[in-house]
């Protein structure tokens, strides 16, 4: 019957859109070297006060900064080490050294290390931020946790972009009079 | 890694407990307990969230006292946790796919997401670093 057959036949193109969304993130895609996804974070010399990391930190809208000496890598501090360390604690912090609050000789990565590597490192560090350096540690960028949810997200365009705003709730709640 | 890791529910991410505070708490003391270091929070709190008659109505961030507070340079004993608050934050429940977890911190730019119940309570909140933690299971070791 025509009916039946047009019913069999969106079942079928329904469960063909249901495997194809269960697509894995190929290899290749995880093991993409970080150089590729790393975002630009400006730095301030080591000695440079607090106020000034705060305000770059407002002005890039970013909540990490390197902190270096002589080009190289020396620390980084990022929007915790403010809150921790500085807020209700100290009276007039914004002369002070950022050396005193910034994270010294952090974990870092090169640019030819790869997305999973990083996500481990994350994972079992507790990091948000990892500091991609090249072989003189210098820094080159910064690969955060923000990047890679919109890297994932980019790789998955179908299964997060086409989703309702808001999720739905109790749709199926039964119409009263209808 | 398989995509529909991402479309399991969120409590699979063993979401950390709502640290809440009222609304009219004073700001220094929201502070305080921001940066407690505890065994579930060996580094501080990066986010606490704000009731008002036990409802969730805004969350802080350490974003927000640093923008809000620090940069303006105003005094935290004169304010109050309702005057720095992000007021109405995106919210999830607990059953929700942590797809859309990943959703809202993309487009929000959020690394918290508060959860809440029926009732708009708090219940818990997800931070982007779970969602790494979460992934991470699902790749090769290092």
């Amino acid at each position: 019957m025509p009916f039946e057959s047009f019913v069999d036949d969106e079942i079928s193109t329904m469960q063909e859109q249901l495997n194809e969304s269960g697509r894995a993130l190929e290899t290749h895609e995880i093991q993409v070297p970080l150089g590729s996804i790393m975002h630009h974070v400006p730095s301030v010399l080591s000695g440079a006060s607090v106020q000034d990391v705060i305000n770059l930190m407002v002005s890039h809208d970013i909540g990490s900064i390197f902190v270096v000496s002589d080009e190289s890598l020396k620390g980084i501090i990022g929007e915790r080490d403010i809150l921790l360390k500085v807020l209700n604690k100290l009276g007039d912090y914004a002369n002070l050294s950022v050396d005193h609050f910034m994270k010294c000789d952090p974990l870092t990565l090169k640019p030819e290390d790869l997305l999973d590597t990083a996500i481990q490192h994350m994972a079992q560090g507790g990091f948000r931020h990892i500091p991609i350096v090249d072989d003189q540690h210098r820094p080159l960028g910064m690969v955060s946790v923000r990047h890679i949810i919109s890297y994932l997200i980019e790789h998955f365009p179908q299964e997060v972009l086409t989703l309702p705003p808001k999720p739905i709730r109790n749709a199926m709640r039964a119409r009263e009079g209808a | 890694m398989d995509v529909r890791i991402l479309q399991e529910a969120i409590h699979h991410l063993d979401p950390h407990l709502a640290d809440h505070v009222n609304i009219e708490l004073p700001l220094a003391e929201a502070v305080a307990q921001m940066q407690e270091v505890t065994s579930e929070h060996q580094r501080g709190m990066g986010a606490l969230l704000v009731t008002q008659e036990d409802k969730l109505i805004g969350i802080i961030t350490e974003r927000d006292l640093v923008r809000r507070v620090i940069s303006q340079k105003r005094d935290i004993k004169r304010l109050t946790a309702g005057q720095v608050m992000t007021a109405q934050p995106e919210t999830l429940t607990a059953e929700d796919p942590i797809v859309f977890a990943l959703n809202l911190m993309h487009f929000g730019h959020y690394r918290h997401i508060p959860l809440v119940d029926e009732e708009n309570k708090p219940v818990g909140i997800i931070t982007s670093k779970d969602i790494i933690k979460y992934i991470s299971q699902f790749i090769k070791s290092i």
